[in-house]
């Protein structure tokens, strides 16, 4: 059977048929590429990440550099001034002196962005984060968490997931000009196609993250106890856990001195001006402070 | 359910991540339970990080701070109703409050303050904590608070007023041991005294928080919960516990919150404390107390004499006690004779520095 043949009506049923199962197998493609061959507790894994790993999951490699300021600044390594970050010249312990782990030897050098981030002094966050997009950060990131089946692999499933779409599109076309050709009315098929370019952009794209890296996703996004304690006792905090915090929550928890410059809090700003007071900030991480606070309001005995 | 014999911690958003970590980790550091000031927590909607770690299995005490149930008149429904709430919210296994009164003939404290320990006042308190305790799923546990004035004509001892509190309505203690140690270095007494005159069996849990002399070395003892915990509250603890034997501990801290090493360094003089206390001193447990939540006829206590009749006329000349004292200490009316003019400017300040405190964190939410 040739569906160029078909009369316009039958082959508008068939198309809209062929539709329906076009949509259908994209999200059956989907979800095959997201499956992950790791069935690790999703809780262990997001322990095992560093923080600026779990920035890049969550939001790419600009919340990495915040993530990877935010600790440094915590720890004393670095300092803003006049908006351009500089180096204190402070040298990091070679115990850890914080936390739980206080007194166990610190972790050997730092992470791949925090490197890059105390390379690249002086700097703003804004040089650092377009150089970061330059260098070769979003690729070792990428590679990391690829292995750690949280992202899923490769471009080329991209287009996989985008060929049934483009197969019905292309039929569509085909359909298009013959009737134009034939002088037929093309109306419902244009109709249809339009249908099919939104489904190409919206839906047929490949996720980027696997089953598990969306678990491992939600595990971190659930850490209302970190965004509460770095919201108002940042001092309760290592410098791990500041750029942890940073990382999930972006600028709604990054210390006073830096909020403002934080690419987060600008893109929130934008999307605030943009959409009206409802819109919301932080790349989806908006301010949580109404949910969070309830405990310290009151004080007990306290008579100070 | 009863809170087991470790170290907790009071719940704020400062403490939730270290409350949070603690909770999850095991041995010496691993944190027992919590607990919250139920008025700051919405009953439909607790802060997802205390709704989470209730989630994980932490017991969390639901902890009053507005029903005043010493004032003269009862406490007012819908602060009970809201209290039994929060604690059905969080499955708080006791819920607890304090021994004091904060309203009379509208003046409001911002901050709660001691009772008169005269058998009216007692036969008020016995009252409004049988109502409050009847319509808790729970039991009620009575908190002692820090005194930083002495009502004159006390006809009663703090302990023995507490004890036959406890005794006529079957409530547990909640000692607060940071203000039992601010009492006696402000007003003097005996600590072995006092601990044999109190019914240790009921005893749920111990507060313990930081405090100073604020204002330099001859001032009162101020139970601050802004400051370490010292070396002399410390030796109050072991004191107590020596006495009382392990019992749950709870460190409160609401203000000026240290960095992490130096509050897990208080924790970890709690838990210290707790090991050395003596467990063959470890009278009948909270459990056994809870289920014989009536008086207990086998204290070889002479018995107490009836308490007078609640009527009008005595719950009148009780407001007018409080009132009195409220109208000194927040409107700087003339003050009714028998306080020491120094223990009025203690409370004076302390509830100057809790408005002001208040009035900061309403301007802070507000911007």
């Amino acid at each position: 059977m040739d569906p160029l043949q078909l009369s316009g009506p039958t082959f508008l049923m068939f198309f809209v048929l062929a539709g329906l199962g076009v949509a259908a197998a994209t999200v059956a493609l989907r979800h095959l590429v997201a499956r992950a061959l790791r069935r690790d507790d999703p809780e262990s894994i997001a322990r095992g990440l560093h923080p600026t790993e779990v920035a890049f999951l969550l939001q790419g490699v600009e919340r990495a550099v915040e993530a990877a300021v935010a600790g440094l600044h915590h720890r004393g390594v670095i300092e803003l001034h006049a908006g351009t970050l500089k180096h204190t010249g402070a040298r990091e312990p070679a115990v850890a002196p914080e936390g739980v782990f206080r007194g166990v030897a610190a972790a050997p050098g730092r992470a791949p962005v925090e490197d890059f981030v105390v390379s690249r002094l002086p700097a703003t966050i804004d040089e650092l984060c377009s150089a970061a997009h330059s260098a070769h950060l979003p690729v070792v990131l990428r590679a990391r968490l690829e292995d750690e089946d949280l992202l899923v692999r490769g471009e080329h499933v991209a287009w996989l997931v985008r060929l049934p779409v483009l197969a019905w599109l292309s039929l569509g076309g085909l359909k298009l000009l013959v009737g134009l050709a034939h002088d037929r009315p093309v109306g419902v098929l244009c109709f249809l196609l339009g249908l099919g370019v939104w489904m190409l952009l919206r839906l047929a794209r490949a996720p980027r993250l696997t089953r598990l890296g969306e678990a491992v996703a939600s595990e971190l996004r659930a850490s209302a106890a970190l965004q509460a304690t770095a919201q108002t006792a940042p001092q309760q905090l290592s410098g791990a856990e500041m750029s942890l915090a940073c990382a999930i929550f972006g600028y709604t928890v990054a210390p006073a001195a830096l909020m403002s410059v934080m690419p987060s809090f600008q893109a929130a700003v934008l999307a605030t001006s943009t959409s009206g007071p409802g819109a919301s900030g932080g790349g989806g991480c908006g301010s949580s402070c109404g949910s969070s606070c309830g405990g310290g309001c009151g004080g007990c005995g306290g008579c100070s | 359910m009863t809170l087991p014999a470790g170290v907790g911690l009071g719940w704020r958003p400062e403490a939730a991540w270290l409350i949070d970590e603690r909770s999850k980790s095991c041995g010496w550091a691993r944190l027992a339970f919590s607990e919250v000031i139920a008025e700051a927590v919405p009953a439909d909607r607790p802060p997802p990080a205390l709704a989470a770690a209730v989630e994980r299995g932490l017991p969390v005490v639901a902890h009053g701070v507005s029903l005043s149930l010493g004032g003269a008149e009862p406490p007012e429904r819908a602060r009970i109703e809201r209290l039994a709430a929060v604690a059905r919210a969080l499955r708080s296994p006791l819920v607890s409050e304090h021994v004091s009164f904060s309203r009379a003939q509208g003046l409001e404290s911002p901050h709660f303050l001691p009772v008169p320990y005269t058998r009216p006042q007692l036969a008020v308190l016995v009252e409004h904590v049988r109502r409050v305790a009847g319509a808790l799923d729970v039991p009620l546990a009575l908190e002692n608070v820090a005194a930083p004035l002495v009502w004159p004509g006390d006809e009663l001892a703090e302990a023995d007023f507490l004890a036959e509190l406890l005794e006529r309505t079957g409530a547990l203690l909640l000692l607060d041991v940071a203000n039992l140690h601010a009492n006696l270095v402000n007003h003097g007494g005996d600590l072995a005294a006092y601990l044999a005159r109190l019914p240790l069996d009921r005893i749920a849990y111990l507060h313990v928080a930081g405090g100073a002399r604020v204002g330099g070395a001859g001032a009162m003892w101020r139970d601050t919960h802004a400051h370490p915990i010292g070396g002399s509250l410390l030796d109050t603890l072991g004191a107590v516990l020596a006495r009382t034997g392990p019992r749950p501990i709870l460190l409160e801290r609401d203000h000026a919150f240290p960095t992490r090493p130096e509050l897990e360094a208080e924790l970890d003089a709690l838990a210290a404390a707790l090991d050395a206390a003596p467990a063959a001193a470890a009278s009948q447990s909270p459990a056994d107390a809870a289920a014989h939540a009536t008086p207990a006829p086998e204290r070889p206590r002479a018995p107490a004499p009836a308490l007078p009749a609640i009527d009008r006329a005595l719950r009148g000349t009780l407001a007018e006690r409080h009132h009195g004292l409220l109208r000194t200490l927040l409107d700087g009316a003339a003050a009714p004779p028998g306080f020491a003019p120094a223990h009025l400017d203690e409370a004076r300040a302390i509830l100057a520095a809790k408005h002001a405190r208040a009035a900061a964190h309403q301007r802070s939410h507000s911007r």
